[in-house]
Formats: C-alpha cells, sequence, structure tokens
C-alpha cells in the first residue's frame, strides 16, 4: 500500500511545498515556466504561493492540461478515472508503456515538469500525523503547509531524472494534484472504447504509420455482446460487513506478520476464516486468499494500521461516515497500490528486490476502460484482459511465464468490483461474464461524493427479544455497518445480516465512545417495530455496571483547603465530580475557569515529585511541605508514619515513624530497597539506621543478654597491662573501653584474687 | 469571576490516575486484592483509589477477571 496515502491526500499542499523545496533553482525555474508562465524570474516562495492560486483556477488548469504532451495527458485520464491522486511511478510508467508510448519515463517527467504532479518528498507531519490510537486520520487544514525543520538541510534536485536516479530510501512516490484530475472528468476520452473496437491500437501506436493497423481496428461494427438477462447488480455493502468482521477478530488481537511478511500461523487462521472468505452470494468466481485481501482493503482505507510487525484494528475512517460513494471509492483504489495480493495468485509476500507488481497498472487501465464505454454497453472481461496481454510491458512480448497468463481480469471484477456494486454484471449467449459500470461505478468514475439516488430505507433492523439484530441489507451503509459493529458480534451476513449483542459488544461500544442512550437511539432510530422492553433494560443494565467503575486515567484532582471551599467552588460553576471532603476530580482541564483560584500548589505526575518532607535529627519525626506534597503522599504517608498531633488536637503536617509504622508497611510487601527508594524521593536521603532497625529488627538475629561486671582502672595504662595478662585475660569476657574490662559475675572471685596477687586494691562490687 | 470575590485556595494535581465508584464494596475489593499492591497508591476518599501513574492497565486487566467492566476516562494529551 502507498504508505499514508490517505494522509498525503489531505496534506497534497504540504507535498507541493516541500516538492519546491526540495527542487534546485533550475527545476523550480522549469516548473514555474510551465505551470505559471510568468513574464519575469520568481523567487521559490513565490513560485510556491502562485502555484498554490493556479490549482483553485479551473481555467488555467484546463489550459496547462490541453500544454501537455498526449501521452502525458493520456496518463492523466487513466488517474483521473481511477480517482486516485497517490502513485508509485513505476505504475505510471507502466501505464504510459500500455499506451503505446515508448518512452514512458519522458511521459512521467513531462508531467512533473508541467507542476500538475509531484514527487513526495514525506515531511514529518505527513509521516506521523498526530493521532490518538484510537482516533482517525487526522485531517490537517488543506490550505496551511507546514515547514518540516529537516528540509532546509536536504539536497536539492536539479532534474527529475536526478530525481528517478535517487529517490531517497522511501523510493518514487508521485501524487497529482487532485484538482487536475477533477479537470480531467467529463473530457473526450483519449483511450479508445474497446467494447466497440476490441483489437484497437494502443493510442500511442495508432499514429505510427509503421505499425500495421490491427484488424479490429478496422472494424467500428464489431457488435458489442448481449447478456441473455438483465445484468445484477450488488448494494456494494459486502467488504464493508467483511472488514468490520475482521476489525471485530482484530481488535484485542493485533495480526502480526514475520520478517518475512507472512502472517504468523494463528492470524493466517484467523484469515481464513469460513465465516471471513465464503464466497459472496451469487459471485461466480472463486478469490484466492480473501481473507488476506480483505486485511490489505482494510489497511488501505485505514480500518487497519500497521505497526512495525503488527496490524492494529483503528477506528473507523471518517469516509465511511460520508456515505458509500467516497467509501467505495477508497476501497477501489486499494487494486491500484502493489500489494502483496493479486487476483492470479491471491496472496504472495513480497520478497525485497523481487516486487515486481504489473497488477496496479493493469487493472486501472482495466477500470478506465469500462470509464470510457458507452453506459448501456457491455463488454467480457476477457476482451479488455487481451489487449492488457498485448500491450502491458507486464505480459507481452516473448519471455512472459506462462502461469503469468492466467486470466485474473474476470475473478478481479467479478471477485472483488462487483461485490462492491460498482459494476453490473450478466451472463451473455456463450454463457461468458459481461460487464459494465453500474450507477455507483459512474458515480465513483465521476469524483462526485454524493450517493445515488434510492429509495431510503431508514429502518432497517429487527431486534429480537434473544438479543440477536436482523439488518436487511436494503439500509445498510458503511456508516450503519460501522455502529453496528461497535454494538454487536456479526454471526451472519446474507440478504439479511445477523448480529448477537452481548455484555462483551455493548461493553465495546460503551468503551469506543457510545453511550447507553446513543445505541438505544440508534437501535430505536431504526428499527422496523419497537425493541423489546426487555433488550432495552438488559443493555441499560449492562451500560449501568458498567459506569459502576470508572477509571480516570489522566484526570485533574482539585484539592482545597476545606470542605466550604470546595463547596464555594462549585456553586461559583466548577464542573467537577467530588471524590469526598475536599477533593475534586476534573476531566477536561480547559473547562475549568482557573481565575476563580489561588493555585497553592501544582503537581504533574507524570514527573518525578521532587523532595517534599523533612527529617527531623532522629530520623524519625517528618515534616510534610504541604505546597510540595502530593496525593501519593497523602495516602503513604498515614502508612508509613503515624500522625503527630497539632496544637489544640488539630491535624498538623507533622509524623512519628514508629515500630508499629514499619510493621505496617512490612505487612503491604514493602522491603527495604522500597523503603529506601521511598526515603530518597521523598526526602531526598537515606532512611536513618533508627528507621532501618525498626523496619528490620524482625529479621535481625536475636540480641545476646550478657551479664557481666566491670572492672575500671585509674587510667588506661593499667587496663592495657591487665588486658596483656594472659591469666586475668582469660577470666575476662571483652575491653568494653579504654579503662574498662567487663567480667562474667561467676569469675569475679578469680578475677579478685589475681588483682589481690598484685596487690592492687578494688572498690565497689 | 465576580472581581469582587476572593480566590479560592486550591493545589492542582494534573494527570492523576484516579479510580472511582459509588459502590464501597468495589472500592474494598480492588484495595484487598493483594496482585494490585504495586498499582495502587492508596485510598483518597471513602469513594476513591488513586493509582499509581500509568499503572491502569493491570487494575483494568483485574477488573475484567473480577466481572466487572470498568469505563474508562481517557484525557487526550494537552
Amino acid at each position: 500500500m502507498t504508505p499514508n496515502s490517505q494522509s498525503l491526500i489531505t496534506n497534497w499542499p504540504i507535498c507541493v511545498a516541500e516538492a519546491f523545496d526540495r527542487y534546485g533553482d533550475d527545476l523550480v525555474e522549469v516548473v514555474s515556466t510551465n505551470l505559471l508562465k510568468p513574464r519575469a524570474k520568481l523567487t521559490r516562495e513565490i513560485t510556491k504561493e502562485k502555484a498554490l492560486e493556479i490549482f483553485s483556477n479551473p481555467v488555467i488548469l484546463d489550459r496547462r492540461i490541453l500544454g501537455l504532451e498526449t501521452s502525458a495527458q493520456m496518463l492523466l485520464e487513466v488517474a483521473a478515472k481511477s480517482q486516485k491522486t497517490v502513485w508509485f511511478m513505476g505504475n505510471l510508467i507502466e501505464i504510459a508503456l500500455a499506451l503505446g508510448w515508448k518512452d514512458g519515463v519522458a511521459t512521467v517527467v513531462n508531467l512533473l515538469e508541467s507542476g500538475l504532479a509531484y514527487p513526495v518528498f514525506k515531511t514529518t507531519e505527513i509521516l506521523n500525523p498526530a493521532q490518538d490510537p484510537f482516533e482517525a486520520l487526522d485531517p490537517k487544514p488543506a490550505q496551511s503547509p507546514v515547514i518540516s525543520p529537516h528540509r532546509q538541510t536536504s539536497n536539492k534536485y536539479q532534474s527529475f531524472l536526478h530525481w528517478v536516479a535517487s529517490p531517497g530510501i522511501l523510493g518514487h512516490t508521485i501524487f497529482i494534484v487532485p484538482n487536475a484530475l477533477q479537470r480531467m472528468i467529463g473530457r473526450e476520452p483519449g483511450l479508445p472504447d474497446i467494447s466497440q473496437f476490441p483489437k484497437a491500437k494502443a493510442p500511442g501506436l495508432a499514429k505510427d504509420d509503421t505499425v500495421p493497423p490491427d484488424e479490429g481496428d478496422s472494424n467500428p461494427e464489431n457488435p458489442t455482446p448481449v447478456p441473455m438477462f438483465p445484468g445484477i447488480v450488488t448494494d456494494g455493502c459486502e467488504w464493508f460487513i467483511r472488514i468490520s468482521l475482521l476489525w471485530q477478530k482484530t481488535l484485542k488481537n493485533p495480526l502480526r506478520l514475520t520478517q518475512a511478511g507472512e502472517y504468523f500461523k494463528k492470524d493466517q487462521d484467523r484469515l481464513e476464516d469460513p465465516q471471513l472468505v465464503s464466497p459472496p452470494s451469487d459471485c461466480p468466481v472463486t478469490v484466492p486468499d480473501l481473507g488476506y485481501w480483505i486485511a490489505q482493503m482494510a489497511e488501505g482505507v485505514g480500518v487497519f494500521e500497521r505497526v512495525d510487525i503488527e496490524v492494529h484494528a483503528r477506528s473507523f475512517p471518517e469516509s465511511w461516515e460520508k456515505g458509500k460513494t467516497g467509501a467505495l471509492r477508497a476501497l477501489l483504489q486499494c487494486s491500484f497500490d502493489p500489494s502483496s495480493w493479486t487476483p492470479q495468485d491471491g496472496w504472495k509476500p513480497q520478497v525485497q528486490g523481487d516486487s515486481y507488481d504489473p497488477f496496479p497498472s493493469a487493472l486501472a487501465i482495466a477500470w478506465a476502460f469500462l470509464g470510457t464505454m458507452k453506459p448501456n454497453a457491455w463488454i467480457p472481461s476477457a476482451v479488455i484482459e487481451a489487449w492488457i496481454l498485448r500491450n502491458h510491458p507486464g505480459w507481452s512480448g516473448a519471455g512472459v511465464r506462462p502461469s503469468r497468463k492466467k486470466p485474473f481480469l474476470e475473478t478481479w471484477l467479478a471477485g472483488i468490483v462487483w461485490p462492491m456494486g460498482l459494476v453490473e454484471m450478466a451472463k451473455g449467449k456463450e454463457g461468458q461474464l459481461l460487464f459494465r459500470l453500474s450507477e455507483l461505478g459512474w458515480l465513483v468514475l465521476s469524483g462526485a461524493m454524493g450517493d445515488p439516488e434510492t429509495r431510503v430505507v431508514p429502518k432497517m433492523l429487527l431486534i429480537q427479544p434473544n438479543l440477536e439484530i436482523m439488518a436487511f441489507r436494503q439500509g445498510l451503509d458503511p456508516s450503519i455497518i460501522a455502529k453496528l459493529s461497535m454494538i454487536g458480534l456479526w454471526k451472519a451476513f446474507g440478504p439479511a445480516c445477523v448480529l448477537q449483542l452481548t455484555p462483551d459488544s455493548v461493553y465495546r461500544a460503551l468503551e469506543l465512545g457510545e453511550s447507553f442512550e446513543s445505541v438505544r437511539n440508534f437501535l430505536d432510530g431504526h428499527s422496523t417495530r419497537p425493541v423489546p422492553q426487555t433488550i432495552i433494560d438488559q443493555v441499560g443494565s449492562w451500560a449501568s455496571k458498567r459506569e459502576r467503575v470508572v477509571i480516570h486515567s489522566s484526570a485533574m484532582v482539585l484539592e482545597f483547603t476545606s470542605g466550604p471551599d470546595l463547596e464555594e467552588a462549585l456553586g461559583r460553576g466548577l464542573m467537577a465530580v467530588r471524590l469526598g471532603e475536599r477533593h475534586a476530580l476534573v476531566d477536561n482541564e480547559e473547562s475549568v475557569d482557573f481565575r476563580m483560584f489561588r493555585l497553592s500548589g501544582s503537581r504533574d505526575y507524570r514527573i518525578t515529585p521532587e523532595p517534599c518532607i523533612r527529617v527531623g535529627p532522629d530520623g524519625l519525626e517528618l515534616f510534610v511541605e504541604e505546597s510540595k506534597s502530593d496525593l501519593l503522599l497523602e495516602t503513604e504517608i498515614p502508612v508509613i508514619s503515624d500522625p503527630l498531633p497539632g496544637k489544640n488536637g488539630a491535624i498538623s503536617n507533622r509524623f512519628r515513624i514508629t515500630p508499629g509504622s514499619m510493621g505496617r508497611i512490612r505487612e503491604r510487601g514493602w522491603t527495604l530497597e522500597t523503603l529506601d527508594h521511598w526515603f530518597r524521593l521523598r526526602t531526598g536521603e537515606a532512611p536513618k539506621p533508627a528507621v532501618k532497625l525498626f523496619f528490620l529488627a524482625r529479621a535481625r538475629k536475636p540480641i545476646e543478654v550478657i551479664p557481666s561486671i566491670l572492672f575500671q582502672a585509674e587510667d588506661e595504662e593499667t587496663t592495657d597491662g591487665l588486658w596483656l595478662w594472659q591469666e586475668f585475660k582469660a577470666v575476662a569476657l571483652e575491653r568494653v573501653g579504654p579503662r574498662t574490662i567487663s567480667i562474667h559475675p561467676d569469675r569475679v572471685g578469680q578475677a579478685k584474687e589475681l588483682l589481690q596477687s598484685l596487690g592492687l586494691k578494688w572498690t565497689g562490687y | 469571576m465576580d472581581p469582587g470575590q476572593s480566590r479560592i485556595p486550591v493545589k492542582v494535581h494534573r494527570r492523576v490516575c484516579i479510580l472511582r465508584s459509588d459502590d464501597a464494596t468495589i472500592i474494598e475489593e480492588v484495595l484487598s486484592r493483594k496482585k494490585l499492591q504495586n498499582e495502587i497508591a492508596g485510598r483518597l476518599t471513602p469513594s476513591s483509589i488513586l493509582i499509581r501513574p500509568g499503572r491502569t492497565e493491570p487494575i483494568i486487566a483485574e477488573l475484567l477477571k473480577l466481572g466487572h467492566t470498568p469505563k474508562i476516562i481517557q484525557r487526550p494529551p494537552l
């Protein structure tokens, strides 16, 4: 898929500005001359501004299109019929070659030099559009180009061939100015109508006298096939439903890809789930690896997003809210992007360096041919396919493997495009499938945003007491399918679809922003009969159960000094949820009028706290600094210490660590490391030994209680003498000080005898 | 604000993770889960529990395991 193509389309003015910044002076002049036709040389900045102005001027745009070489005009025609803005350059070259122009690169360069198409130099803003995980792509204002800082240092290209030679690591991606594509709609087609002239030469060869004319080219009376029965057309909802089904299966567990680009086994099982890949009703062909294609489409339209090797389900795209036509256009365009799935081989992960994929250009040409036919004409897919095999560089010429020549167009038209409702299908006299664009197909091709005028069926649901929702397809559209997918689980889809309401599905809807009221209103508004009261009660019960526990992951809490202050703030219009006597919770900070407050402190909980406790000299008394403290401390401090009463019994900010408080935190699973970390975080220093003693006392070895009598000499020298005297040392326990030796009470008699033998006297005991 | 009104002193705590329930038994149930001791800072008020910053996921998982369906309110980053 083209990387972030939806974002590129939204941000195309940024791409224009980016491109001009990356062009060298000579290249700016070439584009400026072709696009603006200035009388004097323009600066780079003025060229940028004037180019954006010209794109909103249809008259000048028409003149510039007419000024293009025929080959570039026809390239634009195919792109316009495909309604595709972002292309890989290789696919554009292939289209030019298939249309008979020998130098496809020159055709693309002509388009680039005209200023109607630009290389994509992806800016940071485009590659990483700001988005919430569950938010749709953030559409940036189309007219406000943002300058990327890295642009200033990038190398400048002196010509488009220079860019072709060194496109950078992101390859050759080109976007065509959407306004120019729009101006191509309704112009006299340059492509031949091959329903009338099946063997028409490629337009680029048609005027070449050296090429002999084809047989069919001179047979304008070639009869167009007539179907045996009226054509059948689908409602176009099939892929929206299947994508939604896969979305439900992927919401909690993303799909994962190996380094080789293959899905993991358990994910392959999900993509091959029979419910997902069952053929659409009346579909006459088997689409290979359908589940993989559905995953590719989901990624292409933005329902899935690839993050590294994982494919995550996101919210349904905004285009699904805007009607079927726009949403189908986005689905169709997925076929014109290189991918690992082809209608010929199915899923075939591309290997780096061997990723040639001619199908996007071939399918774009096939679609453009359908759009060139008269509205009531039919064509067998084989005719278009034969033209492509004759002219497209991916198939024409010698050396093409026979496996490459397997039919693929019927699979694509009948298996992929027909379920989109974009083509009508019928059987010809010889049993072959015939195709032509449906009304919806013509609308998609014309670039219109509105849906065809059909009978509006606002009520299409039947909610049954067994919690099943029957959804009749006549009234479905992408937005209703998206809503149903959030509320219920898809059980079956045929002419009538069945979804099941479950606690999990209702919970999921609530998680995605729905409420009980919105779910009820949706069911009431679209139900053919009144919704059974039991269903409403059941959904209400599930919803209220959810309301019983609320987790605020990033709220603002206002802490007041007293209850009356909180009452006063609520009285002045503070929109907050009361948490307790002094605390109020606010989810939306912007709704708070801070002018009514005097801030006594502010703390951001995602930032490491600064020390807010002073420690007393004994290491046990703690003084909390109110202005720096936080709620975490408020819950921790009563556990880690005991509060000390303030004056007259008031609450104070003084606490004391006691053996009891240390016992409490031990029971809560604190370790010495936790305690040490807490002290350093909150006080800025390590816990004092007394704290450690209280905490570890139980873990220490028992203290030995030893009875002893102390012998204290007059001076240190006398004690030294006694301690060095072996006989005396033998009866002594320990020298406990410079002048003191301890003796066990039982040996005091022996010690006295030894002192007596020296003539030393003693006093006391 | 009326110019005559005095300003109310307040301390602001930003980006706080809070679990809130009017049902005291749920609060007790969550507080008693040993598994969540590292995630829960403590009981802030009778109806609310303070969660350590960025530790809501294990709490949500455990609540789901207990059969609850918590409503999660996330605020977009500023």
